[in-house]
């Protein structure tokens, strides 16, 4: 046991002091960005990996996130904090609208109307031009304070970005780890047996719809003052895609594997800029490649590896 | 027994498939505490009788009283709360989580979901937990799989895996329990103690309705047997009534071969 | 009226892309994402034989789906299949045919650079006037030969020997397996098919679209609305909604708008799928207890 906890706070002070270390700005924005998205995939895996849900559309509920907050800021100039409320209630809206067609659907039609709604979200964002300014975007998005301090480097954003993801992660593992956990792994594995032993199957459904949506929302919500720019390129299909591939080869059955993948993906993509225009091919062969050999992604290579050691299984 | 009030009803259930007439006014009554069996020929209906009175197939015509209440015809989630609970033909067991989440999903009602406490680890969650736990434990122990709570249903055997389905029905705390071929693909050694769990369930005053096809179970431990043949009740009794009867003989061997 | 016959040529290629993603779904059980990309590679492969090897369309048509489906096998058989021997979860075998994708487009990228390509047409670009109506020659070659390739499919599927194969494999797999049909193969033809038949779309849009790397995205994306709207697996319905697709769009975008035009196609497919959660033109299905 001594060993796990002395391990676990080498873990912690190394988060804590790793901007104190690491003063490259580019890297500090690549460990940032990888930290949103982690909140994206900490999302995603609750909905697809526990519940079974397959969305590619989670672009939809970041751009909402994005924008709602932004525009609330900009133009009634209400602080960081009370925008991100908004953008993660008008998300879980988000989650339940598109929830009650989802909850009838299974495989490839439930793909289609989380793929639809993603694009309808960004078309939206992109033709309704007097309020989002359509395809120029949005600038000059207000920087969050705390406390009286403005958070405005790169280090200032990485601890902002710790916060959520820290917190966001806590009420992850407590809901992966709870009943509702249990139920939605139950959902997935057979929802008519689910359904047979008392559970709301609907309900459960819709709950883990909304909350995908919120904390893509509120992942929207800090990429917007983290980036100061928005503009419906950066939450298009192929987004939802990269989101999607994030959480399966973390391993999207782990509320761990939500934050692996994240990084894995970022630091992936950074590693290959070496190889230039054959970087991306690369990048495909790789995801292909773990998608087969590993197919619970790195959290579940880990928890394999883990089984070994016990044979007896878990205590 | 007595004359009580039978404790659920199929009135008049018909159902249609395509062309198919699956259910033609089929009427059951089942006495409570007692174990009702329900044969018939392969086709004859008796899963989609299952199906309706759980809620997953809406019947054309008719309806299922349970306890003097009629039962939601659409809602299979609603039954654990009015106190039936169901196993499957085709085992439908969540085969990636393991013995004791999947028998502890049966308590799903029976606890709340405390969402605050969860976050806080608050009381409420840990004592939820603990109590579906304790229900999940003891209905494993009565099918004796107590030991097997940390493995992975996928890894069962399949005479296990039926247990486990038994048990988490049993989790949910039922007092009308359905088993759709609780003995299929069983060897001798483990129908013998599905005998013995039944009848301990009968003793505990449980209601049980089985879909059976090993006769020799059927004829063991069921107090009363309905015999469906294509859609269509054709007789109803004891089991020696039933055994003897010629239209039950006539429809599992065909026309033209009664025995005197 | 207008937008309803500008509607057909690009429901014609919808409609292929739908159905090849239908023909993939029903025999295999999966969705292939690098479809939209096969059309793709078939229009490069096609301009780079008229191009380079200064040979004509028939020519270029043909050598360009024999490649692309040669590409098609090897996507089953070095990802297809050791999913399938895995029995890996489908969210994966989504993220493998998309991994798929992003090789191909990339490789494209790198071997025929970001540049539209200009793709020259066998006919005269000068439209036909038909009393109000023009249409170009262009789009008439679209359609016959869209029309024709679903003929020759058809053909294919209930005359041969491989295609009777693939409409077991597609009704019962484990049945199929049982009575001697090598699945491994029947999925390769399907892929081989679903390949060849993006290619020749490639070909035939080529002159009239921009031919880009990342054009298999958004073709991708729409043939699978198509085939679900027809119903996913269903052919005649993968065709339907192809030109189902095609027609609403030109309406939709001549008519109401422009810019919200795939918002409300998407919107109504949502309002769809609601209410007929199987599709427009399939029955539905019940599920074994």
């Amino acid at each position: 046991m001594k060993k796990q906890t002395m391990l676990a706070v080498a873990a912690a002070l190394t988060t804590l002091l790793l901007p104190l270390v690491v003063t490259n700005q580019y890297y500090l924005h690549i460990l940032n960005l990888a930290g949103i998205y982690t909140l994206i995939t900490l999302g995603l895996n609750l909905l697809s990996g526990y519940t079974g849900q397959v969305s590619m559309g989670q672009a939809g509920y970041f751009a909402a996130g994005t924008y709602v907050s932004a525009l609330l800021m900009l133009n009634s100039g209400v602080s960081f904090w009370v925008a991100m409320i908004a953008a993660a209630v008008f998300c879980a809206l988000c989650g339940v609208v598109i929830g009650v067609p989802a909850m009838k659907l299974s495989g490839p039609y439930l793909v289609l109307v989380t793929v639809g709604f993603g694009e309808i979200i960004r078309l939206v964002i992109l033709n309704w031009t007097p309020v989002t300014k359509g395809a120029a975007g949005l600038t000059g998005i207000p920087l969050p304070s705390a406390f009286g301090f403005r958070v405005v480097s790169e280090r200032d954003f990485y601890y902002l970005i710790l916060f959520f993801v820290v917190l966001g992660t806590y009420v992850a593992w407590r809901l992966a780890n709870s009943k509702v956990g249990r139920t939605f792994n139950a959902l997935r594995e057979d929802e008519l047996a689910a359904d047979s032993m008392g559970v709301p199957v609907n309900v459960y459904k819709i709950a883990a719809f909304a909350i995908s949506a919120v904390y893509a929302g509120v992942a929207g919500s800090i990429y917007g003052s983290f980036a100061g720019v928005a503009s419906p390129d950066n939450f298009t299909f192929d987004d939802s895609v990269g989101f999607l591939c994030m959480s399966v080869v973390g391993g999207n059955r782990t509320i761990g594997g939500a934050l692996a993948g994240a990084f894995i993906l970022m630091f992936l993509s950074e590693a290959l800029r070496a190889f230039q225009a054959y970087r991306l091919v690369i990048y495909g062969a790789i995801l292909i490649f773990t998608v087969i050999y590993m197919p619970q992604g790195l959290a579940g290579l880990m928890d394999v590896y883990r089984r070994r050691r016990r044979p007896e299984g878990r205590p | 027994m007595s004359a009580a009030l039978p404790t659920m009803q199929v009135q008049d259930i018909s159902r249609q498939f395509g062309g198919l007439q699956a259910l033609k006014s089929v009427s059951i009554d089942v006495a409570p505490c007692t174990v009702h069996g329900i044969i018939g020929p392969n086709g004859a209906g008796k899963t989609t009788l299952f199906n309706i009175i759980t809620g997953i197939t809406t019947p054309d015509e008719g309806q299922i009283r349970f306890e003097d209440r009629v039962l939601p015809s659409q809602q299979p989630h609603r039954l654990v709360r009015l106190g039936v609970a169901r196993t499957f033909q085709n085992i439908r067991l969540f085969k990636n989580m393991t013995v004791m989440d999947n028998v502890m999903i049966g308590q799903h009602v029976h606890t709340p979901t405390p969402i605050l406490s969860i976050l806080t680890f608050g009381r409420k969650a840990r004592e939820g937990e603990e109590a579906a736990r304790r229900e999940a434990l003891a209905a494993l122990t009565f099918v004796g799989l107590e030991g097997k709570t940390p493995e992975l249903v996928k890894n069962l055997p399949y005479g296990q895996q039926r247990l486990v389905e038994f048990a988490r029905a049993l989790a949910a705390k039922p007092r009308l329990l359905l088993l759709d071929e609780p003995a299929a693909g069983m060897n001798p050694t483990e129908k013998g103690h599905l005998l013995r769990l039944v009848s301990l369930l009968r003793e505990q005053n449980y209601t049980v309705v089985l879909i059976e096809h090993d006769m020799k179970l059927v004829m063991n431990i069921c107090d009363t047997v309905t015999v469906l043949d294509h859609g269509r009740k054709i007789a109803e009794g004891r089991p020696e009534y039933i055994r003897s009867h010629p239209d039950v003989i006539c429809a599992y061997l065909g026309k033209g071969s009664q025995r005197a | 009226m207008q937008y309803f016959l500008n509607g057909l040529p690009l429901g014609a290629i919808y409609a292929i892309v739908a159905l090849s993603y239908s023909l993939i779904y029903a025999s295999s059980g999966v969705l292939n994402w690098s479809q939209g990309d096969m059309v793709m590679l078939g229009a490069y492969l096609g301009f780079t034989v008229v191009q380079l090897l200064h040979l004509g369309f028939t020519p270029a048509l043909f050598i360009s789906m024999a490649v692309v489906a040669a590409v098609g096998v090897a996507v089953q058989y070095f990802i297809l299949r050791p999913l399938r021997e895995r029995q890996s979860p489908p969210i994966n075998v989504v993220i493998a045919t998309l991994g798929v994708a992003i090789m191909a487009r990339n490789i494209a990228l790198a071997i025929w650079g970001p540049d539209a390509q200009n793709f020259p047409s066998p006919v005269s670009p000068a439209p036909i006037q038909i009393g109000v109506l023009s249409i170009t020659r262009q789009d008439i070659l679209i359609v016959v030969i869209g029309i024709l390739l679903m003929l020759v499919l058809h053909l294919l599927l209930h005359r041969s020997r491989e295609g009777k194969a693939l409409r077991a494999v597609a009704q019962d797999r484990y049945a199929a397996v049982l009575m001697g049909i090598d699945t491994g193969r029947s999925d390769a033809v399907a892929f081989a098919t679903s390949a060849a038949l993006g290619a020749a779309a490639g070909i035939l849009v080529a002159p009239i679209f921009f031919v880009t790397f990342n054009m298999g995205a958004g073709l991708g994306l729409k043939g699978f609305v198509a085939a679900v709207i027809g119903g996913l697996g269903n052919i005649p319905g993968a065709i339907a909604g192809g030109f189902f697709l095609g027609v609403l769009e030109s309406v939709t975008g001549g008519q109401i708008s422009s810019g919200y035009r795939d918002a409300i196609t998407y919107a109504l497919l949502i309002l769809v799928l609601w209410l007929r959660p199987s599709g427009l033109f399939i029955r539905k299905n019940r599920q074994k207890v």
